[in-house]
């Protein structure tokens, strides 16, 4: 019997133990035989089924270790920078003259080209400049800086060519379009040969789509912008010479 | 088939365990007749009073039909299935734990369960059923091995050497927990007014019929 007030741990333990033969005369765990009888037969009824589910429990094991090696060899593969596609890579010709990711034409000089190695092809009008911002194994992004340019597309699934020209963004897929933009003016104009293109900008926040035959003019001064048919008359994208690519 | 042939209960644990270990489904059923009671009485006592055992039970055995290869020494039958049945347990109250914490139940436990043999109604009165209640709601709030070590200890009547063994610790792991465990439940027994009665030097008559 403990005495109050507890003086030792062993006193407190023996307190604890008034508690503990308190629960453990409650907590005899006896059930009624028909309880007792009903878990020995369900007991039987799933040692019964045991042997079943041994074989499902080692079949789904299976199963998952499969789709597991699976996965991993899925990531592997995506993963894999030797068996990703390669990024697409350009050759100019003259007169454009390029350095590193810059690429510009002298006011003096003819139209300049460059050439994608998926078949894609830009073409660069005397003063124009703009950089090719990245390349990518689906497309490039190419930034306009001021002037004229032209951009064929070849279009493939998944194709991604962006171009942005001073405040404006074109999203391309498919396409064929000659695109200027003036720094100097503040102007910009997208002719739209075939194909589709999204445009967005200062005065086009939300995209503005543009199908095949249509001129977008965007003036930021008088914040204006406008969509027009192409004129017949309406310069065609320079025609690419005959030549041959560099190994 | 060794146990259909003799009487179940003439048969010494080693032989039983391992005609269970060849596969022996009668053998199966012999360990349950011979230990069913003792596995619930575990299951109960750690799990604490509203506590639905039954499903555990099962478990257990079924348990130790899937691992009874692993069994070493047959003879140790009863500490094997011990060990399961603190296992079983140790994982429903972790479980109960994280229902408590994502609020599937108000405090992660089932509603209250009361067997019809559970209480032995002849013997305790409703004082000492709640000061048990209140005695698991402070175990409760314990991790789940110093729980066990407590109920072992306190409720069981274990030495601290078979605790040791049961939880596969060191003793002097035992020890410490249990000091440390037990200072923390006489601490929070000292904040119920129920509790502290049944603490306290006179203990209540009720109890005395208890023993």
């Amino acid at each position: 019997m403990t005495r109050w007030p507890i003086s030792s741990p062993d006193d407190r333990d023996a307190a604890l133990d008034t508690l503990g033969r308190m629960a453990r005369a409650q907590l005899t765990g006896s059930v009624s035989p028909q309880e007792e009888a009903e878990a020995r037969r369900r007991l039987r009824t799933q040692l019964a089924r045991e042997p079943h589910r041994e074989s499902a429990r080692r079949r789904a094991k299976v199963w998952i270790g499969a789709a597991a090696v699976a996965a991993a060899a899925a990531i592997i593969v995506v993963r894999s920078p030797w068996l990703r596609r390669p990024a697409l890579t350009f050759d100019v010709d003259l007169p454009v003259v390029s350095e590193r990711d810059y690429i510009h034409v002298p006011i003096t000089a003819p139209s300049g080209h460059v050439a994608f190695s998926d078949g894609s092809k830009l073409t660069l009008s005397p003063g124009c400049r703009g950089r090719i911002v990245a390349l990518h194994p689906d497309g490039a992004e190419i930034g306009l800086e001021d002037g004229r340019a032209s951009l064929e597309v070849v279009h493939r699934p998944g194709t991604r060519w962006s171009v942005a020209a001073g405040p404006f963004a074109i999203q391309v897929t498919g396409t064929a379009f000659d695109v200027r933009w003036s720094g100097a003016r503040e102007t910009f104009e997208v002719d739209l040969h075939s194909g589709s293109v999204t445009i967005r900008g200062p005065l086009a926040a939300s995209g503005i789509e543009l199908g095949a035959g249509q001129k977008l003019i965007a003036d930021l001064r008088a914040s204006q912008l406008r969509i027009e048919r192409l004129t017949p008359n309406t310069q065609a994208p320079t025609s690419w010479p005959t030549r041959t690519r560099p190994p | 088939m060794l146990v259909a042939r003799q009487e179940p209960t003439t048969i010494d644990d080693a032989t039983l365990a391992r005609s269970a270990m060849s596969g022996d489904a009668g053998a199966h059923t012999a360990i349950w007749d011979r230990y069913h009671p003792v596995v619930r009485r575990i299951l109960r006592r750690t799990m604490g009073p509203g506590s639905e055992v039954e499903d555990h039970v099962q478990e257990v055995f079924l348990r130790f039909y899937r691992n009874s290869a692993l069994l070493r020494n047959p003879s140790a039958l009863r500490s094997f299935l011990f060990g399961i049945a603190l296992r079983v347990a140790a994982s429903e109250l972790r479980s109960r734990r994280i229902r408590g914490w994502l609020r599937l139940t108000p405090d992660g436990t089932l509603d209250d369960y009361v067997g019809p043999h559970d209480a032995a109604p002849e013997q305790a009165d409703a004082d000492a059923r709640e000061a048990v209640k209140r005695l698991y709601a402070i175990l409760d709030r314990l991790d789940t091995e110093c729980r066990l070590a407590f109920v072992l200890h306190h409720v069981e009547g274990l030495e601290l050497l078979e605790i040791a063994a049961a939880l596969g610790v060191s003793l002097a792991t035992v020890k410490r927990g249990l000091t440390r465990v037990s200072a923390r439940v006489w601490a929070s027994a000292q904040g119920d007014r129920l509790l502290i009665e049944y603490l306290d030097a006179g203990e209540p008559a009720s109890l005395e019929k208890l023993r």
